[in-house]
């Protein structure tokens, strides 16, 4: 009997996602500027259902100040824990791991997003779609960052991009 | 056998730089069975080996609380199972099976959970030793990173990749991320074509 496996590998391409102008889509948050050019952009978090306390959200986060930018941290009133967590896929096994500090270069942004990083938010009660989570970036040097993550359905087709870029000149 | 497989390989040679880009996969050329196993699914009945035959089957193994990786490959799935529907009549689409591996979480909202992804999709969960085996067949892994008795925000480690069940109870194919719709349905397609020899 034929015991031959027929790998049918196919091509693997990554997105060209990263290339996309800051300015792409806005989703509604509401950037309060920390330094000057610091903003969250495209803020959301996947709507789950009652029963299911854990919650991620995504954003972009643009350091357009001179200086580097370090998140240590978030919180969100009424939440009992938010971290910054990282996706990552080895060996055919899908895990998530604790990121203590991330520093954003000046003049770059950092994308949050699916199987990539992610901030972790435990202890959630249950949120709607529509509704709008309430966060609040810290970063190293004492200042914070608020903005507001609409729940909604997560849909298909989500790239992968967790990637610096640089902005773009506008 | 044989002719099917060199049948198969052409097919995805041929079709693959024009529709397949985004989808990796091996394809098994001889089908590994998955052995037996009793599970309850999202609506209290008992789930089996004998609810994957007679059909296609893709099953992805995850948990309830997982917030990151298993609600986008539910949506893939989800978009997937659309895509297929332009291209196979109902009867012929593959059930999407969900195996919720952290029971004492997923039991409780597994029916609400399923439903928030397709009305469709079945959810199956059980006692721990029952989803191992189940688990084993896919050539799956997982493990619960719980660290305390009350901690409940533990992660769960687990398996990427997406099998693909043939109507013989078997695991013909196992796909991995990331799950393009369009893409991962030509590739289905195809396999279920030339496995049932119709093209
Ligand atoms: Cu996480």
């Amino acid at each position: 009997m034929q015991s031959r496996k027929l790998a049918a590998v196919l091509a693997v391409i990554l997105s060209a996602m990263m290339l996309l102008p800051v300015a792409a889509h806005d989703h509604g948050a509401r950037p309060v500027v920390t330094a000057a050019g610091v903003e969250v952009r495209q803020a959301w978090s996947p709507a789950s259902v009652p029963g299911v306390n854990t919650r991620s959200v995504y954003f972009e986060l643009i350091n357009g100040s001179a200086a580097p930018l370090v998140i240590i941290g978030a919180e969100s009133p009424g939440i009992t824990g938010v971290a910054i967590h990282e996706t990552s896929t080895a060996g055919g096994l899908t895990s998530m791991a604790t990121v203590e500090q991330l520093t954003v270069p000046p003049g770059q942004r950092v994308s949050f997003s699916p199987q990539g990083l992610h901030l972790m938010l435990t202890g959630a009660e249950h949120h709607r779609q529509g509704e709008l989570l309430p966060l609040r970036l810290l970063f190293a040097d004492g200042t914070s960052l608020f903005f507001e993550a609409p729940v909604r359905k997560a849909s298909g087709q989500h790239q992968h991009h967790r990637y610096d870029t640089a902005i773009p000149k506008s | 056998m044989v002719m099917r497989a060199l049948l198969l390989a052409l097919a995805i040679l041929v079709v693959a730089p024009v529709h397949a880009q985004d989808v990796k996969g091996v394809t098994l050329d001889k089908p590994s069975p998955v052995g037996d196993f009793e599970l309850i699914d999202h609506r209290g009945e008992p789930f089996t080996r004998e609810d994957l035959m007679d059909r296609w089957s893709l099953v992805f193994l995850g948990f309830t609380h997982c917030p990151d990786v298993c609600p986008f490959t539910l949506a893939n799935l989800e978009a997937v199972r659309s895509e297929l529907s332009l291209l196979l009549p109902p009867e012929r689409l593959p059930q999407i099976v969900f195996l919720a591996v952290d029971p004492d979480r997923d039991r409780p909202v597994l029916a609400d959970y399923v439903a928030h992804f397709d009305l469709s999709f079945v959810g199956v969960t059980g006692e721990p030793g029952e989803i191992a085996r189940f688990a084993h067949g896919l050539d799956a892994y997982y493990r619960l990173e719980k660290k305390s008795d009350d901690d409940d925000s533990y992660d769960v480690v687990h398996s990427a990749a997406v099998a693909v069940i043939d109507p013989d109870g078997a695991v013909k194919a196992k796909i991995t991320p990331p799950f393009h719709p369009h893409d991962t349905a030509n590739y289905l397609h195809l396999l279920l074509r030339g496995v049932e020899g119709t093209n």
